[in-house]
């Protein structure tokens, strides 16, 4: 057959590759601040967009959708084309792609900092960015899949598998997850509520994990890894092994992170025993990645790309072992809530991601530029500073934890808490400290690695397009001998597409479905009662204000846990909770049952200066709170969302919502007044009063009245 | 091969004997065990002992044959050494035999005494000796055979022709790098080429392991009911420390609670002081003179006034009024030293103090708690 010649195209990847350079830095640094924040409070500055509730989205978003996505694009429009040998499927689609997602990006650091969240971890985006999300990555899917139609090679190479079940199942995930009523321009309600909410928002976050920082990865390291090593993939058959394993049992393992809580127990011991089976499937690819750079090992010494790989997939093996460890009930009983689990995702995304992405970049760059690296050295340099950040992020985080956690679970021989919250939180501000300085080396080195490729970039010349040649395929595909059953399947992209999407969705259906429809799930208690107008305003701003980065609302049922907040928590109490706010970290004590503990002056002191309330607290200031007038023009559009959500308010309770809210405010302020506090109701600290003083209490009141 | 053929019969000997000893084995303990209740420890060495005896006869006849055998074979051959070594095996099947025989007598006599025998550990010392000798022995004939009947040239062929792996390799079923050409898949994209390497043996009994172990809890979790719920766990958690609170309870002979309190005076009152310090000073002032809480200096209280209603107070809280209770955090001696400093406050008129809440409240007995106050302080 005649060859054709055609090019790839090198500017999208480019573009992907400095864009994931830009925003490794922005994401890091926030990151950064963010640390610092917790040992030393001040650098929250008082003002609304820096403080940490609404720094720390900021952080994960940019790390996670922002350098990590970007490296996916970097590494998806560089070795697709390649892998099929063809152009990709339209230039402009990849100009969209870019600068859509790049736009997503921004637009969504200036609303996540202004407090437009819809309060769901890694989810944060609002609505209008959800739909721009699903927008750019129908446009990627497009292109992709597009290019995988008109390709010149036969057989989908592993990577391209990896790839494609990312982008079903992200776009499965996204678009489950992100049900939700709008409200305003910037304000919606998640669908969900309560623990089906928190079913929900954990099958999308433990998969966003899975599906944008693990299977993506490993098509780059399928492709990435081979490449720079020169060596061939070790096993075609463990690929296949544990692409289809890992795809299916992933989705199965949301719950584990919900171990002890609320939800239905069938659905965590899911989680759980899905967990255990996820070990053998990652680690299929960390072997395969290892293996693969067998008789490359005297090269591993000296290269500093093979050197950023053996380490990232090092990592990764490493985190894939810990993380179904941490499932386990007694394991997570520790781990839960503390700071162990921040160290567990740091060591996948500094390790994995962050490693791999710089192996990736170190290689790819001087490729684009037809040019040597600038200086192996000072990539060498950066590969043992990056190392010594992960440890020194990594340490100070699992000693806080525990220490933590044996604190808070002393008791004295007479049966009371040995420790109150404050003092673990004293304990554990040097490690925060240790941690950040962790963080700001890894920084440093990526500093190092921008000037490195900048330089490089430098002293070479860009390649717009590489020319290449291949034959088309024939029309009809003429098998050329034995061959394993599984190629079968590698020839026909849109197959392994919609069985990826199946495999994938039966995890989905066989856990959220069921906790949907099966009433006895969530026993109903005939207390539980909607939120007044004011306090569901004072929920909004808890959101807006990201408590739940640091504060859950979810009591496990625990002797040192009841004692020190309350009786456990139900999975009936939360059902007009849309989002839920159940948290996944205690870096302050838990809330579930704030309500009535403390009197209204005290939440009014402990706003505006924490420490006044709690000595050595390092909470942050929250001073706007006192200044801004709550806007209850929305309270209508609220109550009516609510409503149509299924939440018990009577038709045209919107009229006279205000009213309420507003008698409400009095009664607050009248008890503000009481202990020499002058405010005006109209305040939004008064709604935000309201609202912790109701969290919990309404099955509270049976409890406490002996 | 030719000498597979003539080991033939020499297999079917040994099974033959193996499976006679196998009943043997079988029938032996048995006869000792109906006769005596309990078996002493000296009854089963003689057992093993003859046992061992029995193969060691019936290994040296089979390698008096296997000689046979392998002078046959190595006849034309005109080894030398052959000749060297069948006087050594027939040396040793002699004194083999005689040591057989003195052992068996032994073994006789031991097993006769053994029941009244006080020397039993002398014996005991013995048989193990003899075991092991016997064991030994066996050990030699058994290498013996294999060198006699061929078996060990054999294997030490197949062992010279494959190269010795390491565990690391053989750990993960690693092929020889040179070998890689034999497991090409002939997959060729952009350059990167496909192996076909096996997985890791590990790595697919690992899996398989880790599958049945999720179907065990599976089951276990949800349909047996061998793991606990979380609601019984934390039932049996929360009974423990009951039953640990209530056993100290006793050991302390009571304890203080809103009834029984009485003010103390002294260490006591400075230990109350610094909880107070840490804990009560953010509501009620460091010198209570009042803030979020009420003023604690006046004469004047919501809920009363008394050690033991202020006590009360602490312990259970006015939660609707923004006082916790503090019971879960402090022991009942913690809040009798509480209660005892606040009550030490009474008139110190402090800075900034709050207005006057609650009730005027007369002291039982004024004088001394004034009196008490002003010794503390």
């Amino acid at each position: 057959m005649e060859l054709e010649k055609f090019y790839y195209d090198n500017r999208i990847p480019k573009y992907f590759a400095i864009a994931t350079m830009f925003w490794a830095v922005v994401g890091m640094l926030a990151g950064v601040l963010a640390a610092f924040q917790l040992a030393f409070p001040v650098l929250n500055f008082d003002l609304a967009a820096t403080t940490f509730g609404r720094l720390r989205p900021v952080h994960t978003n940019a790390v996670i959708f922002a350098f990590v996505g970007n490296g996916i694009f970097t590494a998806v429009y560089y070795s697709i084309p390649r892998l099929l040998k063809t152009k990709m499927y339209s230039d402009l689609l990849g100009k969209i792609n870019f600068w859509g997602w790049q736009l997503i990006i921004v637009v969504g650091a200036i609303t996540l900092m202004a407090g437009y969240t819809s309060g769901k971890e890694y989810a944060e985006l609002e609505w209008p960015l959800d739909i721009a999300i699903t927008i750019v990555w129908v446009i990627f899917g497009i292109n992709m899949i597009g290019t995988i139609l008109t390709r010149r090679e036969r057989h989908l190479y592993v990577a391209i598998w990896f790839f494609l079940a990312t982008w079903v199942t992200v776009a499965l995930l996204h678009i489950v997850n992100s049900f939700e009523v709008p409200v305003t321009l910037f304000k919606s309600y998640s669908m969900y509520a309560g623990v089906q909410d928190a079913l929900v928002q954990w099958w999308y976050g433990h998969n966003a994990v899975a599906f944008v920082l693990t299977t993506p990865y490993l098509g780059l390291m399928y492709y990435f890894v081979p490449k720079a090593a020169n060596r061939p993939v070790y096993s075609y058959r463990l690929s296949i092994v544990h692409f289809w394993s890992l795809i299916f049992i992933y989705m199965w393992a949301g719950p584990h992170h919900l171990l002890y809580t609320a939800l239905p127990q069938w659905a965590q011991s899911l989680g759980t025993a899905f967990s255990i089976m996820l070990v053998l499937p990652s680690w299929g690819g960390m072997l395969n990645g290892l293996f693969t750079l067998r008789g490359a090992w005297d090269r591993v010494r000296e290269d500093p790309i093979l050197k950023f790989f053996v380490v990232g997939i090092t990592c990764y093996g490493m985190a894939t072992f810990e993380g179904p460890m941490l499932s386990l009930k007694n394991v997570n009983a520790i781990s839960h809530y503390s700071d162990w689990t921040v160290a567990h995702v740091h060591i996948g995304a500094l390790g994995w991601n962050g490693f791999l992405t710089f192996g990736m970049l170190y290689w790819l760059i001087p490729r684009l530029f037809k040019t040597e690296l600038y200086s192996k050295k000072l990539a060498s340099t950066h590969f043992w500073i990056g190392t010594l950040g992960i440890i020194l992020y990594a340490i100070p985080m699992y000693w806080a934890a525990f220490r933590a956690y044996f604190m808070l679970k002393a008791f004295t021989p007479e049966g009371q808490l040995q420790y109150q919250f404050i003092d673990v939180v004293q304990t554990t501000v040097p490690f925060y400290a240790m941690r950040a300085v962790g963080g700001t080396v890894f920084l440093t080195g990526v500093l190092f690695m921008v000037y490195n490729l900048y330089k490089t970039a430098k002293q070479g010349t860009f390649v717009e397009r590489e020319e290449a040649e291949a034959a088309p395929l024939a029309k009809k595909y003429v098998s050329t001998g034995k061959s394993f059953w599984h190629s079968v399947i590698e020839r026909k992209p849109i197959l392994l597409t919609v069985l990826s999407l199946f495999v994938v969705g039966l995890g989905g259906v066989f856990e959220i479905i069921p906790t949907f429809l099966v009433k006895s799930n969530i026993p109903t208690i005939a207390s539980v009662k909607p939120y007044t107008p004011l306090e569901l305003q004072g929920r909004d701003i808890y959101v807006r204000e990201g408590c739940y980065n640091c504060h859950s609302q979810m009591i496990r049922p625990f002797r040192y846990e009841v004692m020190r907040y309350g009786e456990y928590s139900k999975a009936g109490e939360f059902i007009y909770d849309h989002p839920f706010q159940w948290g996944s970290k205690r870096t302050g004590p838990d809330l579930a049952r704030i309500g009535g503990k403390y009197p209204d002056s005290w939440h009014f002191n402990h706003m505006l200066e924490p420490t006044s309330m709690a000595p050595g607290s390092i909470m942050p200031k929250y001073p706007w709170l006192f200044v801004r007038d709550l806007d209850i023009s929305t309270t209508n559009s609220k109550i009516h969302a609510m409503r149509n959500l299924g939440v018990p308010y009577e038709r045209g309770y919107e009229a006279k919502a205000n009213e309420d809210l507003k008698e409400q405010s009095e009664k607050i302020a009248n008890s503000l007044k009481a202990d020499k506090i002058k405010i005006s109701s109209k305040k939004e600290i008064i709604a935000l009063i309201a609202y912790l003083q109701r969290v919990g209490k309404d099955i509270k009141g049976e409890k406490t009245s002996n | 091969m030719k000498t597979n053929y003539k080991m033939k019969p020499l297999f079917l000997f040994l099974f033959i004997n193996l499976l006679s000893l196998v009943g043997f084995a079988q029938s032996a303990p048995a006869t000792p065990a109906a006769t005596e209740g309990a078996m002493p420890v000296n009854t089963i060495l003689s057992i093993i002992a003859l046992i061992l005896l029995f193969i060691i006869i019936v290994l040296s006849m089979t390698v008096n044959s296997a000689i046979e055998l392998y002078k046959l074979n190595k006849q034309k051959a005109k080894d030398t050494t052959i000749k060297g070594v069948s006087v050594l095996i027939a040396l040793l099947c002699i004194s083999q035999l005689s040591f057989a025989e003195e052992a068996a007598t032994t073994t006789a006599v031991t097993t006769a005494t053994n029941a009244a025998s006080s020397a039993a550990n002398i014996y005991f010392w013995a048989f193990i000796i003899i075991i092991i000798l016997e064991v030994a022995i066996i050990l030699f004939f058994v290498k013996l055979l294999r060198f006699l009947t061929g078996i060990e040239q054999l294997q030490k062929e197949k062992q010279a022709s494959v190269k010795q792996q390491t565990l690391w390799e053989r750990l993960n079923s690693l092929k020889p790098i040179e070998e890689e050409g034999n497991m090409d898949t002939g997959h060729v994209y952009d350059g990167i080429r496909e192996l076909d390497n096996v997985t890791p043996p590990w790595f697919t009994i690992g899996f398989l392991a880790s599958i049945v172990a999720a179907i065990v809890y599976l089951y276990q979790f949800n349909i047996s009911g061998d793991i606990p719920r979380q609601e019984d766990e934390f039932a049996v958690e929360m009974r423990q420390a009951q039953i640990l609170q209530d056993s100290l309870l006793k050991l302390e002979g009571g304890a203080i609670d809103e009834n029984s309190v009485k003010l103390l005076s002294g260490a006591d009152v400075e230990a109350g002081h610094k909880v107070y310090a840490a804990q009560c000073a953010a509501c009620h002032g460091d010198k209570g003179q009042g803030g979020v809480g009420p003023n604690l200096t006046d004469d004047y209280w919501l809920h009363g006034g008394s050690i033991k209603d202020v006590f009360k107070t602490i312990k259970y809280g006015y939660v609707d009024k923004g006082m916790k209770a503090w019971k879960d955090d402090f022991s009942p001696k913690q809040i009798a030293q509480i209660s005892s400093y606040v009550k030490t406050l009474r008139g110190t008129n402090p800075p900034g103090a709050k207005e006057k809440q609650g009730d005027l409240y007369a002291e039982e007995s004024a004088s001394t708690a004034v009196a008490d106050s002003t010794k503390t302080n």
